[in-house]
């Protein structure tokens, strides 16, 4: 495939202003243990009996733009949950009870004010299982959803503390059914989606290196 | 000098991540291969014919963390041979975390569970096994625990023979902090706690064809079938021909093709026409199903004409996948269903007779495909199905003729569901056929509600109103009954004292057959209520209903 010079030219220059005005943070994430509500005892997926930890990249640049990359590190009935499925002929599939690495790669804006940092993201996720290569059947990581992102924090100078809370979604198209039910869904449902929302959201502390 | 620590620490989580794995081990070093500790599991196990259940015992064991053992069916070819098989057909599988366990079943120190062994399991040829299941394969692998003693591929084995009583321990290696500290099987007496047995149920799996063609084998199965007090022992089928168009009595000998034993049945059908299939059980102490269970297919000389059911519309709940359900007879719940799919909308071809079926639409927020009190309601209220046009709410009923195609689409934005307290939908007049739904109140609360309704009524209108109850838990009444013949005293039999009324404890649908007045004058009831309404004319006339009286509030 031929690559204009002007589109290579733009590239470049974009690349190279991009690292000019870049910074690069990494950093360590903690989450804490969910209690699930009474009646919501049945959701699994929202229920967390542990803390987990995350692993943290991130490359911000033109004061604006964001990209990141958090590894979480899932508990094996985590993992089994998210890999549990249905089928209408053999009824429920139990998934893999092993642990595993949710990682999200993620795209958005990181604003920052002074030395109050804001953030908005989304991205895609994915799923490697513990020795995943040993399961018949399993030859890739699962693509596991969509997520959608938003946060804020501190700049402290070299280090920084940013809390964030996440929603995974089965894909992009259930971040757009949201966006487009809180933008113009009836009253009942803007309602419902926000509670959704709320229940389904996660929580992470990331502390983060500066360079 | 930034950019290059930085290119060194970017490169040292890149060489972490590769060593996924062993990081992972080191976050969850239970799944270390080799790690140390020991789980001992002792099993008390007495399987006799006089045996009615087999109880699990285990003391508690720590953490959130689940470990799976199964009991699987072995058996050898032969007598005196080697070769043994496993049937991953017949698994028992017990042994999950607490949380997982009803609470019934969850005690100071521990859980119990109980389970019915079938006849077939507790055959002379039948062994099992043990091993420790970590990731549901139901297989062996290299990184499960070895646990289990010394024979037979790692596991130990277990003789559950008649007459048969042993103690068996079985030794697993895992990290101390999730060991499993005792497991015992006890022994139930014969007709359980109660002392007096209870006839079994016969049942026959929904998930068979409908429609058949002439010539080729069918297979029933006869599995869901159960006794609460001990197991299913004799499963007998009775296939018998009822004529080209139904018309042939069953009880006629002539008609009978044939009578057949054992929990499955495979039968080819010699002739084209419609077929009852019956399937009666005894249990374990010989005592037969009070009711038989009837499979009624029909037999067609050319290849099946499927019928396709065209889903189409838009979720606009959000994150919730939509789900489906194709049911035969909705009054008895999802004890019918044919069929299961969701969101994304697609297309479904099923064998299907002609005949009336139901379409259940819902929101599955948590994924067990059950409808659940805090899911959203899910009503469906725009939704239709065409070709015939025939529908409900959440819940609709169509005709189906074979070799047509079903249009149904389902709009998921309950426009006339309104806050708690309030409501003001009314109807206005349909076409025959159709109908729409009204919300009486809202559906995420345990609440009860109660207030006033006043209906309007289309003249000489019949129509059935179908009480769509999706949490099985919030009607009360009565709700059935007959207008009066002036319409002014309203709706008769929607006043009186509330009392618990479901037709059907545990399903979800209350069926209500409501025969209008033919003056169609506006009518006052109070009655407590907790539901939708979808009406549906069934006279060729049109139909209206008028909510009014808005204010509705919670019974202290």
């Amino acid at each position: 495939m031929r690559v204009s010079r002007y589109v290579l030219a733009i590239l470049i220059f974009t690349s190279i202003s991009a690292m000019a005005f870049a910074e690069i943070e990494l950093g360590v994430g903690f989450s804490p243990p969910l209690q699930a509500q009474e009646q919501n005892a049945g959701m699994k997926g929202n229920i967390v009996e542990d803390a987990m930890y995350s692993f943290h990249g991130g490359f911000s640049f033109w004061w604006l733009f964001y990209a990141a990359v958090d590894s979480y590190v899932l508990p094996p009935y985590i993992v089994q949950n998210l890999t549990t499925t249905y089928d209408a002929a053999k009824g429920t599939i139990p998934g893999y009870y092993r642990p595993g690495f949710l990682t999200m790669i993620d795209v958005g804006i990181r604003p920052q004010i002074g030395p109050v940092i804001l953030l908005l993201t989304t991205g895609i996720n994915n799923l490697y299982i513990w020795k995943q290569d040993d399961i018949a059947g399993l030859k890739d990581s699962p693509a596991i959803g969509a997520n959608l992102r938003a946060g804020a924090g501190l700049d402290l100078g070299l280090l920084s503390v940013v809390a964030t809370g996440m929603v995974v979604f089965d894909d992009f198209q259930a971040i757009l059914d949201l966006a487009r039910t809180l933008a113009g869904g009836s009253e009942y449902l803007r309602t419902e989606a926000l509670k959704g929302l709320w229940q389904k959201m996660y929580p992470t502390v990331t502390v983060n290196l500066h360079f | 000098m930034k950019r290059i620590t930085a290119a060194w620490a970017v490169l040292g989580l890149t060489l972490a991540l590769a060593g996924c794995d062993k990081v992972l081990e080191a976050f969850y070093p239970e799944f270390k291969t080799g790690a140390g500790g020991t789980i001992v599991l002792n099993f008390a196990v007495d399987v006799s014919v006089t045996l009615d259940k087999l109880v699990v015992y285990t003391a508690d064991f720590q953490g959130g963390k689940k470990v799976q053992v199964r009991l699987v069916p072995f058996y050898r070819s032969g007598e005196g041979t080697s070769d043994y098989y496993v049937d991953l057909d017949n698994v028992i599988s017990f042994a999950y975390s607490k949380s997982d366990l009803p609470a019934s079943a969850v005690e100071s120190n521990g859980w119990r569970m109980a389970f019915s062994p079938t006849e077939s399991l507790l055959s002379a040829q039948w062994r099992c096994i043990a091993w420790l299941d970590r990731n549901g394969d139901l297989k062996i692998d290299y990184n499960e625990p070895s646990a289990l003693a010394t024979t037979e591929g790692g596991a130990d084995m277990i003789d559950l023979r008649y007459g048969l009583k042993q103690d068996w321990s079985v030794k697993a290696n895992l990290d101390p902090n999730t060991r499993i500290d005792q497991w015992i099987l006890e022994q139930v007496q014969p007709g359980g706690q109660s002392g007096t047995n209870q006839a079994p149920t016969a049942q026959i799996s929904d998930e068979y064809p409908r429609v058949w063609q002439m010539g080729q084998q069918l297979f029933l199965d006869g599995n869901p079938s159960y006794d609460a007090d001990g197991w299913v022992a004799r499963w007998k089928w009775t296939v018998v021909y009822r004529g080209a168009y139904g018309e042939l009595p069953e009880t006629d000998p002539a008609n009978n093709r044939g009578t057949f034993e054992g929990p499955t049945l495979s039968f080819t059908f010699a002739d084209s026409g419609y077929y009852d299939v019956n399937l009666v059980v005894w249990d374990n102490q010989d005592l037969a199903s009070a009711s038989k269970a009837k499979a009624t297919i029909q037999i067609t000389a050319g290849a099946v004409q499927q019928t396709q059911i065209n889903i189409t519309g838009q979720n606009q709940t959000g994150q919730f996948p939509v789900r489906f359900a194709l049911v035969e007879d909705f009054t008895k719940g999802f004890a019918n269903t044919i069929d299961t799919w969701s969101s994304p909308f697609n297309n479904m071809f099923p064998n299907l007779m002609d005949g009336d079926y139901f379409i259940v639409a819902w929101v599955d927020a948590d994924g067990d495909w059950m409808i659940d009190p805090t899911e959203p309601a899910a009503t469906a209220e725009n939704t239709s199905v065409s070709t015939p046009a025939t529908t409900t709410g959440g819940v609709h009923l169509f005709h189906v003729v074979q070799g047509t195609t079903l249009n149904a689409s389902v709009d998921l934005t309950p426009a006339s569901v309104l806050p708690d307290g309030l409501f003001t939908t009314s109807g206005t007049e349909e076409a025959n056929n159709t109908s729409y739904s009204i919300d009486l109140s809202m559906s995420l609360h345990d609440d009860w509600y109660t207030g006033t309704v006043e209906t309007a009524v289309g003249a000489n209108r019949d129509f059935i109103a179908y009480f769509d109850d999706p949490w099985g838990m919030h009607i009360r009444g009565p709700f059935y009954g007959t207008m009066d013949s002036s319409g002014t005293a309203g709706i008769p039999n929607l006043t009186g004292t509330p009392v618990q009324y479901h037709p059907y404890p545990g399903q979800d649908q209350l069926y209500v057959l409501l025969d209008m007045d033919a003056s169609g004058d506006v009518g006052t009831g109070d009655f407590e209520a907790f539901m939708d309404v979808s009406l549906l004319t069934t006279d060729g006339g049109v139909a209206q209903v008028v909510i009014a009286d808005a204010d509705w509030w919670k019974v202290e």
